[in-house]
């Protein structure tokens, strides 16, 4: 055993460090300081001369939620050689806590963020400043972005692309969507046979529990329709929302800790009974080139599920801003779902982009006649008190 | 037994200065960051305004204490969590202690055969994640109505099994107490190894049977040994997450880990912070449970200056029945799973079990556009590579320097007992294993971001994680080391002292020796937990420190079912290989 001078100069090592650093820890964030920004380019976009700037910066830093940004990164790379992209993939939960802690200690390590997490976004991070929107005026193929990417898309914050969390049916067990309302999963022969990946630990499903809440009206409408009659809420329920959730759970709900346990659970092939699922549908639907047999039920009562938004915002301070507009616009892609879009360019998930043709049936255009938006102020205000409710189930 | 010569005077009492040293440091390290977090459940957190109207953030508030413990939704939040945590964690440290001591004592002390085999593959269900047992036991008893692939047992007989046996707290303290026996089973091992037969002889020869051998003298010498791994098993059982989410979420069971888990991801901070510091105290009050019951005991000295011998107990009529009901329990437990996640990596298709799916794609195939979205086989990715080197790295500099301080603050601890700062070192060394590892990291990463005196700025550092792991992983070591140093006598080195042998000499050619198998065992439990951490290093790691955990997680976040599998069998063959190194260099260790 050669190890014990060396682990006897460790201990002492850490030990003389630590004490030092316990005497002496007055503020010095000063000097970890990052490198100044760059001077942005003018109001009217040079692209030329943010890529010489970016040249000189060499790198980019990109957070990202999707490991699909690798294969982007891919395609940058071959466009702008020279510019080194350092990109994580994390979730939108650790994106945020690693964001905010390395600026509230003074540390400006990020440029890019891909990002979901609305409420947080929008309500906290926008506001106060540490995250900033930034939307390119021109796009990599010409066109204006106000001309083809919607304002909603681009205020408060840049929308990279869309995805939706919706209801999910085996088609080969039913060549016909099984249900027609949401109330469907509430009756007696869908009990413990609806599956959702735990709204606890997933914010977007929470959100939907939310806005189902919130579109109380519209759920006690489609009560009426489905059963005829108008809908008896239980004792300290307040609205069809709630009444919907707490029918649903009652209906023994089953919770699961990943969308593709539900979907697999849904779209194996060969089931006399298969189950239902919300789950996200951009990268369940791509499965079925493997023989899953997953369908989306799109035209359920009053909607099928909600649409969320994945943004492409730059950070308070970036350390390559121009770089980081480069990479911005690179991602939003161009008109035909190419350039550094094409990993995100599959069957249930949207580019902002409005003339990007749909890689399915539904276009972005139609999409809201199937699904909510979610409403990020409502979620993060009122949001909460449906979380309790749920707690209290 | 140890203070028989009273010597004060410091200098042949050196481990009392670095016992001060380490308290420092672990002040720093464990409770600044400790501080940080009980301070956060008086405050309100950024949540505040929108669960309580006019609340402003940072305003202090008891808030959150009373929501948790006397509000109400209470029950939900944290009474009920609570009273499943404790029934799954008490349950699965009586199944893995149980297992893993019979094991252990059958792989030190017994004649059973293939012994080394046995020793090397029972490590196994702790190097796979936890819900590997989890995943292997739903693939048999999974009932029809949750859909997709039916279970084995419904698939073969048609029954449909009960959802109690499918889900719940069965399933959790089965999975879970198999999955910890290794955990056990090499605590327990290190210190029998340690004993000296000739103790269990004597009291054969005087006439005692082999099970009150066993109950009298084996029993009590392990002690102190199993009751720290009933602790260390015990608090994992309750910090455990990913597979009490996932075999109780379906029937809703919930548990104080997974509530703990939702809040700090819903950004609730207060009430997850509440429920945490709970956990930390209760845990801290077994530890002292445990060193009260140590102190009033009789303490069993295993090794003095004599020669120990070591014979193996003859199992005669009961070897081959053991025998078989050990191979029994490693093909069920230990092959079964990794042979199913062996498969898994080979399906073209996930989910086909037939021998025309079958392909090594995953593991060396070149990009293919029609399979995982053109993933490449993982030995192909340079990044799977790169990741490769630093779990390596990170895992053996992590178990080494723990290693190191579990054994120095094991023997100021022992050596001191009765002082106070030996308590509070112990217990110091012992907090960081209740601290979920995002919040843990969470806070290193905002405390070491910043140039703080002589230390630079960790950020984005190899030695941040390091020094992370290292914080969150000691508990393993020091717990080992105040074991080993236990059953060592203190005449041994009172020897040396009379004779004036220096501090440096009696500690490097005395302790050392005699505590190696323990710390050993702790070295290669700190190092296979390293090599699986995920959620302490999550916030830590950048692309230049990528670890194999993170590429696991990221082809899981892909579904890149087969990809994620491979990595974690890579990870199996690792840790087997450099346990087969530590086991060459503890030689002692007599497996």
């Amino acid at each position: 055993m050669s190890k014990k001078p060396f682990s006897l100069v460790s201990v002492l090592l850490l030990l003389a460090v630590t004490v030092f650093a316990g005497g002496a820890k007055e503020p010095s964030a000063a000097k970890a300081a990052p490198t100044q920004p760059a001077a942005l380019a003018p109001e009217t976009e040079d692209w030329e001369a943010i890529a010489k700037a970016a040249q000189a910066e060499g790198k980019v830093v990109i957070y990202s939620l999707s490991s699909r940004i690798f294969d982007a990164v891919k395609t940058f790379n071959a466009q702008y050689p020279g510019i080194t992209v350092e990109a994580s993939d994390m979730t939108g939960p650790d994106q945020v806590e690693k964001l905010t802690r390395e600026q509230a200690a003074g540390v400006y390590n990020v440029d890019v963020l891909n990002i979901a997490s609305g409420p947080t976004v929008v309500n906290e991070l926008l506001p106060k400043g540490l995250l900033k929107n930034y939307v390119p005026q021109v796009l990599v193929d010409g066109k204006a972005s106000k001309d083809v990417i919607p304002q909603a898309f681009r205020e408060p914050a840049l929308v990279h692309s869309l995805e939706a969390k919706v209801v999910f049916y085996n088609f080969e067990t039913y060549p016909q969507p099984p249900v027609d309302s949401l109330w469907d999963l509430t009756r007696p022969e869908w009990m413990g046979r609806v599956q959702m990946k735990d709204p606890m630990s997933t914010e977007e499903n929470m959100n939907l529990l939310q806005t189902i809440v919130q579109k109380a009206d519209l759920m006690a409408a489609a009560y009426k329709e489905e059963f005829g009659e108008d809908i008896k809420l239980s004792p300290g329920i307040k609205n069809a929302g709630y009444e919907f959730i707490l029918r649903l759970v009652r209906n023994k709900l089953v919770l699961v800790t990943s969308d593709g346990t539900a979907s697999k659970a849904v779209g194996t092939a060969g089931q006399k009974n298969p189950p239902l699922t919300f789950a996200v549908a951009s990268s369940k639907i791509r499965d079925n080139a493997g023989g899953q047999k997953l369908a989306i039920a799109w035209n359920l009562k009053p909607k099928v599920g909600i649409v969320k938004e994945n943004y492409l915002l730059m950070a308070n301070k970036a350390p390559h801003p121009n770089a980081a507009r480069l990479l911005i616009r690179w991602m939003l892609g161009d008109a035909k779902g190419g350039a550094g879009m094409v990993p995100w360019y599959v069957e249930g998930q949207w580019a902002s982009r409005s003339d990007v043709p749909p890689v399915g049936s539904v276009g972005l255009g139609d999409l809201g006649k199937y699904t909510w938006s979610i409403d990020y102020p409502y979620v993060f205000k009122e949001g909460l008190a449906v979380r309790d409710f749920w707690l209290g189930l | 037994m140890a203070d028989r010569l009273v010597l004060g005077r410091l200098f042949r009492r050196p481990e009392r200065a670095w016992g001060a040293g380490l308290i420092a440091v672990l002040v720093v390290l464990v409770v600044i960051p400790l501080a940080i977090i009980a301070v956060d459940t008086f405050r309100f957190d950024e949540s505040g305004p929108r669960m309580v109207p006019g609340a402003v953030p940072g305003q202090w508030t008891p808030f959150y204490w009373i929501r948790v413990l006397a509000g109400g939704f209470a029950r939900s939040i944290f009474y009920e969590p609570a009273l499943h945590s404790l029934l799954v964690a008490l349950g699965m440290t009586v199944v893995s202690l149980g297992l893993g001591s019979i094991l252990a004592w059958l792989a030190v002390r017994s004649d059973l055969p293939w012994k080394g085999f046995f020793s090397t593959v029972l490590i196994i269900p702790y190097i796979v994640p936890s819900w590997t047992v989890a995943l292997a036991w739903i693939t048999v008893f999974k009932s029809a109505r949750f859909g997709g692939t039916p279970g084995l047992l419904n698939y073969l007989l048609g029954v449909d099994v009960p959802e109690w046996v499918a889900y719940g707290p069965l399933p959790m303290i089965i999975a879970l107490g198999v999955h910890y026996v290794p955990y056990t089973f090499v605590l327990v091992r290190g210190v029998l190894a340690n004993v000296d037969s000739r103790l269990e002889e004597s009291a054969e020869l005087l006439g005692a049977g082999r099970f009150e051998v066993l109950r009298r003298i084996t029993l009590p010498m392990a002690l102190p040994a199993i009751g720290s791994a009933f602790i260390l098993t015990f608090s994992k059982g309750l910090g455990e997450f990913a597979t009490q989410a996932f075999l109780g979420l379906p029937l809703r069971y919930y548990t104080l880990s997974t509530r703990i888990y939702s809040a700090l991801n819903n950004r609730i901070f207060g009430e997850g912070y509440v429920m945490t510091l709970i956990l930390i105290l209760s845990t801290a009050l077994m530890v002292w449970m445990n060193q009260a019951m140590q102190g009033t005991r009789k303490r069993f000295v295993t090794m003095e200056g004599k020669g120990s011998r070591k014979k193996p107990v003859a199992l005669r009529g009961w070897r081959w029945p053991v025998t078989v009901l050990v191979s029994l329990f490693v093909l069920l437990f230990v092959f079964l799973p990794l042979l199913l996640l062996a498969w898994q990596s080979l399906m073209r298709v996930d989910g086909r079990y037939g021998l025309d799916n079958l392909t090594l794609h995953y593991w060396f195939g070149d990009s293919n556009p029609v399979l995982a979205a053109g993933q490449p086989g993982i030995f192909r990715s340079p990044t799977v590579w790169a990741a490769i080197r630093n779990s390596l790295l990170l895992a053996a500099v992590t178990a080494a320097v723990s290693g190191a301080v579990g054994l120095l603050l094991g023997y100021s601890v022992v050596r001191n007992r009765g002082r106070p700062s030996s308590r509070i070192l112990e217990g110091l060394s012992f907090a960081p294993y209740m601290i979920p590892g995002i919040a843990f990291s969470g806070i290193f990463l905002t405390m070491f971001a910043r140039r703080w005196g002589p230390i630079p700025s960790l950020y984005g550092t190899f030695a941040l994680l390091a020094l992370t792991c290292i914080t969150k992983y000691l508990p393993y070591s020091s717990s080992s080391g105040i074991a080993a140093v236990h059953q060592i006598d203190g005449s041994l080195e009172e020897v040396g002292m009379i004779h004036g042998i220096g501090w440096m000499r009696r500690f490097t050619g005395i302790v050392m020796p005699l505590a190696r198998s323990g710390i050993l065992s702790a070295v290669l439990l700190t190092f296979i937990t390293t090599m699986r951490a995920l959620d302490v290093v999550v916030l830590l790691v950048t692309p230049k420190t990528v670890l194999m955990t993170s590429m696991i997680f990221r082809y899981q976040s892909q579904d890149f079912t087969q990809h994620a599998y491979a990595v974690m069998l890579v990870i199996v063959f690792l840790v087997l290989a450099c346990q087969g190194i530590l086991n060459r260099l503890g030689g002692k260790m007599e497996l």
